[in-house]
């Protein structure tokens, strides 16, 4: 099995936690790193190489606080890899995309997503 | 606070420097009704410290999270993407800092940004803007995700996206100006508008 990728978060940049092993897949936090392209790199890599023997089943959940359309396109891309192995039928893939119940914009961000892609995206509000 | 005012100068008030503009700069600013006022290099850092003295600032002007956030994400996409080549304006003269201004009006909150930008790019940019803002909500947000899945990603540069991106979270057209300064530079500012009321 693919040896989990974890990242610690930092004020710019996303807590990245993928480990098939657990299951558990999430990217939160912030994601406003200077070279977006650079830190996303290494997420779509290990993306590549989980798509070669996903699990039966994936639920990965994004949980952002802030982003810039710089991260905005590399989560797509990221997003587009997961929906590969969903319509390929090498394992189903389920994302959650959650937002503060104050950010329209992270939800309207969620609606976009959800309107590219061909895949089971659900979007939660976090209410407090 | 009171200020002291005499018909003739005083040997403090002949200083140059900060000293003898300070008062004016004020005076500026709280007439702007600016709240927030920064000149500099933009790092990912200085989004970061920026953020915290403005959530602080608004939670205690007590305005709504919800507006809040929306200050935030504007400025978070203002900062990070103000075009900077620090090395290349730094070796030809220029100034490679950039402004950002946050002022608190009756009814909304605007957010500035300037910084030099080459010359050859001002008239694409104008175009863009003012494509944007002849743009009703629906048309953005379809504009937005065509421009989202053609652009590849990149580091910084005022993209296309990133003026979508403006224009749909201020809800407000974008006001811009352009300082002609010579055939190499032109000083840029963008201003994004936030209303208080949320729409």
């Amino acid at each position: 099995m693919l040896e989990a990728l974890k990242i610690e978060p930092t004020h710019k940049t996303p807590k990245v936690y993928l480990d098939p092993k657990e299951n558990h897949f999430e990217v939160s936090g912030r994601s406003i790193p200077e070279d977006s392209v650079g830190f996303y790199k290494r997420i779509l890599d290990w993306i590549d190489e989980y798509a070669n023997q996903p699990n039966p089943e994936t639920e990965f959940k994004f949980e952002l606080e802030y982003f810039n359309t710089s991260s905005s396109k590399n989560i797509l891309e990221l997003l587009k890899k997961l929906e590969k192995i969903h319509l390929e039928g090498k394992g189903k893939i389920h994302i959650t995309w959650y937002y503060d119940e104050d950010d329209e914009d992270m939800e309207e961000t969620g609606e976009d997503y959800k309107a590219l892609l061909n895949v089971p995206l659900d979007l939660i509000m976090k209410v407090y | 606070m009171m200020i002291m005012s005499t018909s003739q100068p005083t040997e403090t008030e002949k200083k140059e420097g900060p000293l003898a503009f300070s008062y004016e700069c004020y005076k500026d600013m709280l007439d702007n009704n600016i709240i927030f006022a920064y000149r500099g290099i933009v790092t990912s850092d200085l989004v970061t410290n920026v953020l915290e003295i403005m959530e602080e600032r608004l939670e205690e002007e007590g305005q709504s999270k919800k507006i809040s956030k929306k200050v935030f994400n504007v400025m978070v996409e203002c900062l990070t993407n103000v075009y900077v080549d620090e090395d290349k304006l730094f070796k030809e003269g220029y100034d490679p800092s950039a402004l950002l201004l946050v002022a608190k009006g009756s009814n909304s909150y605007k957010v500035t940004t300037g910084n030099y930008i080459p010359t050859k790019g001002v008239n694409s940019l104008k175009l863009m803007i003012d494509r944007i803002n002849s743009m009703d909500k629906e048309e953005l947000k379809t504009y937005y995700q065509e421009i989202l899945c053609m652009e590849e990603p990149d580091m910084n540069g005022l993209t296309n996206l990133a003026i979508i991106d403006l224009a749909r979270k201020s809800k407000n057209k974008l006001t811009y100006t352009f300082k002609y300064e010579n055939n190499k530079y032109t000083f840029f500012t963008l201003e994004s508008q936030i209303s208080k009321s949320g729409v």
